[in-house]
């Protein structure tokens, strides 16, 4: 449906519902504009344009909730809530960016699943092992190459699982998310401050913990 | 200042001031002293570089494969629709909701303070117990205190002192003016009445008694109250966490 001939023409003409979306402006970018009218139409009751938003956005959405929670069927549970969230509190949407608002969404869901984690005596993660993601076979790559990737990955992955939540939370959003520290600080609800500390001791711990393997990193 | 590459020296530098040049969050001076630290300290210049490593070695992790997929099917869209009491909910315990917290919070310390007050004997010198004897010890106080202002007035009457009550003051200042009287007026029992030159007890007690006072069934009216706030308090909490659990 998302290639469908009737949406792409509604993404260059249909004149937005302004007034629905509580929004003043008509965003440029056709991305943005193609959110709001699925936004749009899931907020009167269509699930299939819900669902195209899923599609749309779940493979990054569960790629950054992995990452703050590091196993897999907590990760998927909590995007799966975060989902559910989003479809209930459609109405709670008031314009801006929508895949901005589905990463707070997930961002809130992830770190209630770190609370629920601390609050009982758990194991502590598994290894995340992704035996589906392989380096990019280019023509210069070679099996050497391909091999310390992998287990730079491994390494990487085991390490960011040991930290704190608060550290980890904080790292993926930052590095690998690229909010600044304002943004960040205001989705997890604390200081400038904290979340600098937080970035920094986490990235001093995550040395610790790869002391012994940094020449992986290093090549 | 001096760096030494000593470990022991590495070992009192400070690492997060390293952890924050590798992310070039330090401000010009501060740039400029650590740089100098890790320009002479091998271990600090080797955890910069680390740091700086990892960084970019994070920045580039490879995505996680999705193990399913997410999309509603209609039987979950069904039930998550939302209704009058889920949108009712939803509006507590939101980040948008800045109210309920700090009232519930609120009242719930006033109410806890209230039962403290109110329930625990000798917690203050104004609990349950003290208050009924208070109130009955303040009917007795205030009717002395009556006998001795009639006592007063019987005597600025007879003793012809109308001159000296301004005629034309205002009857607020009278009121005022009063407590003073009482206190300079001969008593006609021959005994002197303390409480009555303290004007702190004579206006104090008549306001408090009546809400320490315990009804019939020996509840003070302040436990009732505080009851009410903690109740209410507490419920307020209640709806919150209801309102994130199910509300959205």
């Amino acid at each position: 449906m998302l290639d469908s001939p009737r949406l792409r023409i509604a993404v260059m003409r249909d004149p937005l519902p302004v007034e629905d979306l509580r929004s003043t402006t008509v965003p440029e970018d056709p991305v943005q504009r193609r959110d709001l009218i699925l936004l749009e139409r899931a907020r009167s009751g269509d699930l299939d344009s819900f669902n195209d938003l899923v599609t749309l956005y779940q493979d990054q959405l569960y790629a950054l909730v992995v990452r703050m929670v590091p196993d897999r069927d907590q990760a998927a549970d909590a995007v799966q809530e975060a989902f559910f969230s989003a479809f209930r509190n459609l109405h709670t949407f008031r314009g801006g960016s929508v895949k901005a608002w589905l990463n707070r969404i997930c961002v809130n869901a992830a770190m209630d699943t770190q609370r629920a984690r601390r609050r009982r005596p758990v194991q502590p993660y598994p290894e995340l092992d992704d035996d589906s993601w392989q380096p990019p076979a280019g023509i210069e790559a070679d099996p050497e190459r391909t091999a310390v990737l992998a287990e730079r990955t491994r390494a990487l992955r085991a390490a960011l699982a040991t930290i704190t939540d608060d550290q980890r939370t904080a790292i993926v959003l930052y590095d690998i998310e690229g909010y600044d520290y304002a943004e960040i600080a205001e989705m997890t609800g604390v200081s400038l401050g904290t979340v600098k500390s937080r970035i920094h001791r986490g990235r001093l711990a995550l040395r610790d913990k790869l002391a012994g393997r940094m020449e992986l990193f290093r090549g | 200042m001096s760096h030494d590459s000593s470990p022991t020296a590495h070992s009192q530098h400070d690492l997060l001031l390293v952890a924050a040049l590798a992310d070039r969050e330090l401000t010009g001076e501060e740039t400029e002293q650590v740089r100098a630290q890790v320009a002479a300290c091998a271990e600090c210049a080797a955890l910069q570089a680390d740091l700086v490593t990892l960084a970019q070695a994070t920045r580039e992790l490879p995505p996680v494969a999705r193990p399913r997929d997410f999309t509603l099917r209609p039987v979950d869209a069904q039930r998550l629709r939302p209704t009058l009491v889920r949108r009712i909910l939803g509006s507590f315990g939101t980040t948008r909701d800045s109210v309920s917290r700090p009232l519930a919070m609120g009242l719930t310390t006033l109410g806890l303070a209230g039962l403290l007050v109110g329930v625990v004997p000798g917690a203050l010198s104004l609990g349950a117990g003290g208050a009924t004897s208070l109130s009955g010890a303040g009917q007795s106080v205030d009717e002395e205190r009556l006998e001795s202002m009639r006592a007063a007035e019987d005597g600025r009457d007879t003793e012809g002192q109308a001159s000296a009550a301004p005629a034309a003051a205002p009857d607020a200042s009278g009121d005022s003016a009063a407590p003073s009287a009482v206190a300079g007026a001969p008593d006609p029992d021959g005994v002197d009445n303390g409480a009555a030159e303290n004007p702190i007890d004579i206006a104090g007690e008549p306001d408090v008694a009546p809400l320490l006072a315990s009804d019939p069934s020996g509840v003070s009216q302040v436990v009732v109250i505080s009851g009410s706030f903690l109740i209410i308090g507490l419920g307020l909490f209640a709806l919150r966490w209801t309102s994130r659990r199910f509300g959205g």
